[in-house]
């Protein structure tokens, strides 16, 4: 019995001291790393409104999602010099190995001015990964939602998906469609 | 066992991964790119020194019941400690390892060593082993994770070695490249060793 | 909600299947499989310790981790309940099925180590899966373990008759063969459901 409560205190010493030294860590990283996450958001706010001229960066306005079965999380609106408002649409979806968050502009007249990709670090490198770069995620700016996935050259709404990856490029088309019935749905009230 | 020998041992006779086969998880699945590979290395020999100090230490405090308990607990407040250094500041180096940075825990390369080496042994001597295996592993990793980005992806660290001609073969970072080239590499180490006794 | 418990077994077992696509568990893939009655053995001692698992570390982590603000304790807590568990399960098995306790020997307390199980536990939290999914995806995820396991204990009972090259012979060769099985089943993740 005596063995038994040392090896008990023993080991509740250990843990305890062991959560002490992560509670130190956790407050020592937890505002930088709070601090990364939003200058990150900030980042691909600024990349997806890259041929807006004008957009002050101080008239932002949240706005809250109506509906359930979307895969949008944020909606901020910003306003430029010219009064139009632009939308920079937060996204998560589902993508090949884990989610995939990304950034949509669009335009009063639901026009995708641009996406960034954030985080894709589930996808496949070399292959899934390929949605982050300028071939894939160039195609969306200038076009409007319903946008549909192909394998060849791409007509007026459609988007050519990476080859070898189309579960991952799919997924970035469905967050961008999203997107852009967000903001109409913002447009409406 | 001088030091410097302990950290060669770790390094090539007993290399955790090529030649005491541990730690396979991370070692096929985060080896799709040399910087994975060198990060995920350093992280795990991170981890490995300061556990193996730390049980050192409390070697003679722990009843031998619950050591390896203890064990697991010590292990895995060093490697969350890693996991939030990373995340402030290499996010993105903790994002592409993922899940495989809190897993350093069941690594059993760092179960091995604190029962193995540092249970009975001084803290200089299991700083000296825990850093010879974890650059033992961490080598590992870097050569199987740059055959695999040459050949899967043409690059090196992100850089085109091959010259924009070289067609990549996918396969070597899917999966299945990662059980194969693994395979291979040992198949070849074999190879070697056999070499080596003929001509002695 | 049928429809998507049935979605996430199929996509665990199959298409991220934790072995041979998600490389968690690789260590008694590799150690236990060298008969197909061990590798049976395995499977079901994993399931079972899989799925209390995910149960009892997503209660663990929404009654107790969250409320406190101490998701930072979340790995040492997790582990701490696996290993845990797997002593109960050792002292169930040493009494009620002393067989099977022999026959799976010193691989048994290894489950503590086996990161698929950890790597069970930190996926429901951060997919946010609610409790019935958590306790799906924990049983089918080993369900897709002990897949790849009978499996490949199967090929390789089979390797043992076959002319090896000497510096094949053994681990390099066990690892080609299970790359060939993570190859074929690549070809699932063309499942559209």
């Amino acid at each position: 019995m005596c063995e038994f409560l040392r090896s008990g205190g023993v080991l509740f010493i250990i843990t305890a001291a062991a959560a002490l030294i992560l509670a130190i860590g956790n407050a020592a990283t937890k505002d930088i790393i709070a601090s990364l996450d939003i200058q990150a958001r900030s980042a691909a706010q600024t990349a997806v409104f890259d041929g807006v001229d004008g957009i002050d960066p101080a008239s932002t306005k949240t706005y809250d999602i109506l509906s359930d079965d979307t895969f949008v999380n944020g909606i901020t609106g910003f306003e430029a010099a010219d009064g139009k408002r632009y939308f920079a649409v937060e996204v998560t979806v589902a993508g090949y190995g884990g989610d995939i968050k990304m950034m949509v502009g669009v335009d009063e007249s639901l026009t995708v001015t641009g996406i960034s990709i954030i985080d894709k670090s589930g996808e496949t490198p070399g292959l899934g990964s390929k949605i982050g770069e300028a071939r894939f995620y160039g195609q969306f700016p200038g076009k409007t939602g319903d946008l549909a996935a192909v394998r060849s050259t791409p007509g007026g709404n459609q988007v050519q998906v990476v080859t070898g990856a189309t579960i991952s490029s799919r997924a970035v088309i469905s967050g961008v469609n999203d997107a852009v019935l967000a903001v109409e749905g913002v447009l409406d009230r | 066992m001088k030091c410097a020998g302990i950290v060669k041992n770790g390094l090539f006779n007993e290399n955790p991964t090529f030649v005491q086969l541990l730690g396979m998880c991370p070692t096929l699945a985060v080896t799709t790119s040399v910087a994975n590979g060198i990060g995920m290395g350093l992280a795990t020999t991170g981890v490995l020194v300061c556990a193996n100090i730390a049980v050192s230490l409390l070697r003679g405090f722990i009843p031998g019941k619950i050591r390896i308990a203890s064990y697991v607990v010590v292990i895995s407040g060093f490697a969350t400690l890693v996991d939030m250094l990373l995340k402030a500041y290499a996010p993105a180096l903790s994002k592409s390892l993922g899940i495989f940075i809190p897993l350093i825990v069941v690594n059993c390369i760092i179960l091995a060593r604190a029962e193995a080496f540092a249970s009975k042994h001084s803290v200089v001597k299991s700083a000296a082993d825990g850093l010879g295996m974890g650059l033992g592993f961490a080598g590992a990793l870097t050569i199987l994770s740059a055959v695999r980005e040459l050949i899967g992806n043409g690059t090196l660290l992100g850089y085109a070695v091959l010259g924009e001609g070289y067609q990549p073969a996918l396969i070597a970072i899917l999966p299945p490249g990662g059980f194969i080239i693994l395979g291979l590499t040992l198949g070849v180490i074999n190879l070697i060793k056999e070499r080596r006794k003929a001509s002695a | 909600m049928l429809k998507e418990l049935f979605i996430l077994s199929v996509s665990a077992i199959f298409i991220e299947n934790f072995v041979l696509v998600k490389f968690l568990g690789i260590c008694p893939f590799l150690g236990v499989s060298k008969k197909t009655e061990t590798a049976v053995g395995m499977g079901m001692a994993v399931t079972f310790v899989m799925g209390l698992a995910s149960v009892m570390t997503w209660l663990l982590n929404t009654y107790v981790l969250l409320p406190f603000g101490l998701e930072y304790l979340q790995t040492i807590g997790f582990i701490l309940v696996i290993a845990a568990l797997v002593q109960l399960v050792e002292m169930f098995l040493q009494k009620m099925l002393p067989s099977l306790y022999n026959a799976l020997g010193i691989y048994l307390p290894l489950i503590t180590t086996n990161c698929a199980v950890l790597g069970v536990a930190l996926l429901n939290i951060q997919k946010e899966y609610n409790l019935l999914m958590s306790l799906v995806y924990g049983v089918t995820a080993a369900l897709g373990f002990m897949l790849a396991l009978v499996l490949f204990a199967g090929v390789r009972e089979h390797l043992e008759d076959a002319d090896i090259p000497e510096f094949l012979q053994g681990m390099p060769i066990a690892l080609i063969t299970a790359g060939l099985i993570a190859m074929a089943f690549l070809g699932f993740s063309g499942l559209k459901i």
